[in-house]
């Protein structure tokens, strides 16, 4: 593996020794130099067991969708039928987070023809101009044209091998029976009841007897059944051109939304090239422009001009030229990723080895930097998670939404669908500003590793704006660190912006560290052990030497790992 | 046969409909039963989306038709004669706001201020159990308290004594509910017929 030490890494002894002044400073350094040194601190139990198989796995956020992707690699079916299976469970048992209303990214590995590629099924801003609208956080007029339902179509129907009606069996019999509701959904509930409340339909789904589910309660919702049966017989065209458009069109015109008919029929799910990088000798491919695969690569192609394998994991130094390199590729985000449709995105001079060498070079390795502003990338003449991984090696990584947790809290009377609020997500500039039709840009980052051309790693994230960080979290863990795919999702986690002047961190990162980040210009905020707020990530990673698969799936939401 | 079973269940579910009332009944001390008066309106105190909870338990369950600002400003509480505070402080919910835990606390203590000028009755709830304790959260539940002529709090919020202990030095008396649904029941017997 290659390994890199950069000119100003040698320098850090000496600048963190000018700083070191008063007997509380060399407590502190005797303390950092015992924990840097010390052997691993890092105990490999985790909470949730890594699970192995040889025959295929799913990891997804909820237990259902994982097992209904499993049901379905049990009846023969490839990766790409148990990734859509897994992606329509989820839309049901997971209805806080995505959903027929929303939207997702995927890459996919076809081990046959030894290719990569990724559907993309973002939302769309609707054809009428809405220039001069406030998209509000909810409510109708923060709807964008959902995407889900053409992106597992358009990926069963050039990928799969069974029928829209199987994959979708397992999504329909949980919508009709039932699931038991969870800590992490009723919490869910209660904490978006205000909007929830002010939708009838929603409300009747999410509080039948007037007060929001509970843990422990069954939560049903057989109109989103009936609207599962209907695509599953009549295909995506129900949803974009039939009566589920009507339904939604009609319930959008009552309301003061601005979704039409002619929306939903002029929505196509769009196959694009994944992005693609290197990261100490490892080929990254991850979801393209207008999400967020292509900062993760700049990230780690930042670290790559570090050692961080010769610290632990959560060493001050780490955590500190993570952050760093998280807030340089995030103010590149800003200032470069849109719709490609109607910018032109710098991918390669935002992939580039050297200018992600002179973005390393802006770090101070004893000293936060303040105020991050986008680079200048060269100029070149181009421009909730599930992972599944089959017998024959396919791979899927799939992340979807529906913006925030239960999106715009407006359902779709007699259709149980639940739509998206991300119309909230234009910037009032750059080229993530809003246009009639434009896909608006995310941070969503469902990524492939592989290894000499064979792919190993199918990982992803929820999170929001931690996304991106989370999975550079995840890919040093995996990659430097060597950690099992557990203990990498289960690590403490932090996240640094470039807006941001916090540095967001887990309880669970070191004292010292903390200390040390602090003493260097960090203001710390500090989130619980195991926080939502930082993702649920699902991860599977296979030995190739063995075949052996191991999966893994976040405490932080209700994430399950299966195989068999 | 069949007449009899019928009767058995009748029998059971006037039983059980009776000693659910009777339970409630012995929850509200009766000093304070069917004291408090419409209109009524309900806040949060700290932003918790519990408020919301509250008021649809009240206005949709209870059909109380409360007045509900999640973030009310005095003017908007003006007039009432029964206010409903619904503690706990949401980092969430500060951050829809768009209000820093100091300007909510200040918010606050204007509203509770109010209050007190115009001689609002003021019950104190808190449903939402651990999720809405803490540093902030207690804070504001102990800037609030004070002023309360009853609290109502689900019983998991109080499994350390904070509320008991609050209540017991501030002497207002504390009403202990298994469920939400059980503290709207209360709260209906707190109001006057």
């Amino acid at each position: 593996m290659m390994k890199t030490k950069m000119h100003g890494e040698r320098e850090s002894t000496g600048n963190q020794h000018r700083w070191l002044g008063g007997f509380s400073k060399i407590l502190l350094a005797i303390g950092l130099l015992f924990f840097v040194l010390s052997p691993s601190v890092f105990a490999a139990d985790t909470i949730k067991p890594e699970v192995t198989a040889r025959n295929g796995m799913v990891a997804s956020a909820q237990p259902l969708a994982s097992a209904a992707g499993l049901e379905i690699l049990m009846a023969g079916g490839n990766a790409v039928d148990a990734a859509v299976a897994s992606a329509f469970a989820l839309g049901v048992v997971e209805p806080n987070a995505t959903g027929l209303g929303g939207e997702g990214m995927m890459v996919i590995y076809l081990a046959d023809k030894k290719v990569t590629t990724s559907i993309d099924y973002r939302s769309m801003a609707p054809l009428a101009d809405m220039s001069k609208v406030k998209f509000p956080p909810d409510g109708h007029v923060s709807v964008a044209v959902p995407g889900t339902v053409a992106g597992l179509c358009l990926a069963l129907e050039k990928y799969g091998t069974m029928s829209l009606a199987q994959v979708m069996a397992p999504a329909i019999r949980y919508a009709r029976n039932g699931f038991i509701v969870s800590d992490t959904l009723a919490s869910t509930i209660k904490d978006r009841f205000d909007p929830i409340s002010k939708n009838d339909a929603l409300l009747a789904i999410l509080a039948p007897e007037g007060l929001p589910l509970e843990a422990g309660q069954i939560i049903r919702n057989p109109d989103l059944a009936t609207t599962l049966e209907k695509i599953a017989a009549g295909g995506p065209d129900v949803f974009y051109k039939g009566e589920i458009a009507d339904a939604i069109a009609e319930d959008m015109a009552k309301n003061g939304g601005y979704i039409t008919k002619a929306d939903l029929a002029a929505y196509t799910a769009i196959e694009r090239e994944p992005v693609r990088g290197t990261y100490r000798g490892y080929e990254i491919i991850s979801a393209p422009p207008p999400v967020g695969g292509l900062s993760v690569i700049e990230m780690l192609n930042i670290l790559e001009n570090f050692d961080l394998a010769s610290e632990q994991p959560l060493s001050p130094r780490n955590v500190h030229l993570m952050a760093e390199a998280m807030k340089r590729g995030f103010a590149d985000n800003s200032a470069f990723i849109g719709d490609p449709a109607y910018t032109k995105v710098p991918v390669a001079g935002l992939l580039d080895k050297e200018y992600a060498r002179q973005r390393a070079k802006e770090i101070d390795p004893a000293k936060m930097t303040p105020a991050v502003k986008a680079g200048t990338p060269p100029e070149h003449p181009s421009t909730t998670h599930l992972s599944v991984v089959d017998k024959n090696g396919n791979m899927v990584a799939l992340t979807q939404t529906i913006s925030s947790f239960w999106g715009a809290c407006v359902a779709v009377p007699g259709t149980g669908i639940i739509l998206n609020n991300e119309m909230q997500n234009w910037s009032s500039k750059g080229p993530n500003s809003y246009a009639p039709g434009k896909r608006m840009r995310t941070t969503i980052a469902p990524t492939i590793i592989a290894q000499d051309g064979r792919p190993f790693v199918t990982m992803g994230t929820p999170g929001a704006g931690r996304i991106i960080s989370t999975m550079v979290i995840l890919a040093v863990n995996l990659l430097d660190y060597h950690m099992g795919v557990q203990e990498a999702i289960e690590s403490p986690r932090f996240y640094a912006r470039d807006t941001e002047k916090n540095l967001s961190i887990e309880a669970r990162v070191p004292k010292e560290t903390q200390d040390w980040l602090k003493s260097i210009g960090y203001s710390i905020k500090e989130y619980p052990d195991f926080d939502l707020f930082f993702g649920g990530a699902q991860a599977i990673v296979v030995d190739l030497e063995t075949g052996i698969m191991h999966g893994g799936a976040d405490p932080r939401r209700d994430g399950a790992v299966f195989g068999f | 046969m069949k007449r009899t079973v019928y009767l058995i269940l009748t029998l059971l579910f006037v039983l059980g409909f009776g000693s659910t009332s009777a339970q409630t009944a012995a929850l509200i001390p009766p000093q304070l039963a069917g004291i408090f008066e419409a209109p009524g309106f309900i806040t949060s105190a700290g932003q918790t989306s519990d408020a919301a909870i509250v008021k649809v338990l009240v206005n949709t369950r209870l059909k109380l038709n409360f007045g509900y600002d999640i973030a009310a400003k005095p003017q908007a509480v003006s007039g009432a004669k029964t206010l409903v505070l619904v503690l706990g402080a949401s980092n969430k919910g500060l951050g829809a706001a768009g209000l820093s835990i100091e300007q909510e606390t200040e918010r606050v203590k204007v509203v509770l201020a109010l209050a007190k000028s115009e001689h609002m009755r003021i019950i104190a709830m808190h449903t939402g159990g651990t999720a809405r304790r803490g540093e902030s959260s207690n804070a504001i539940i102990a800037l609030c308290v004070p002023y309360a002529d009853v609290a109502i709090v689900v019983e998991g919020g109080n499994n350390d004594g904070f509320f008991t202990d609050l209540c017991a030095k501030e002497k207002v008396p504390l009403v202990m509910v298994p469920s939400i649904a059980e503290a709207g029941n209360v709260l209906k017997g707190l109001m006057a017929k």
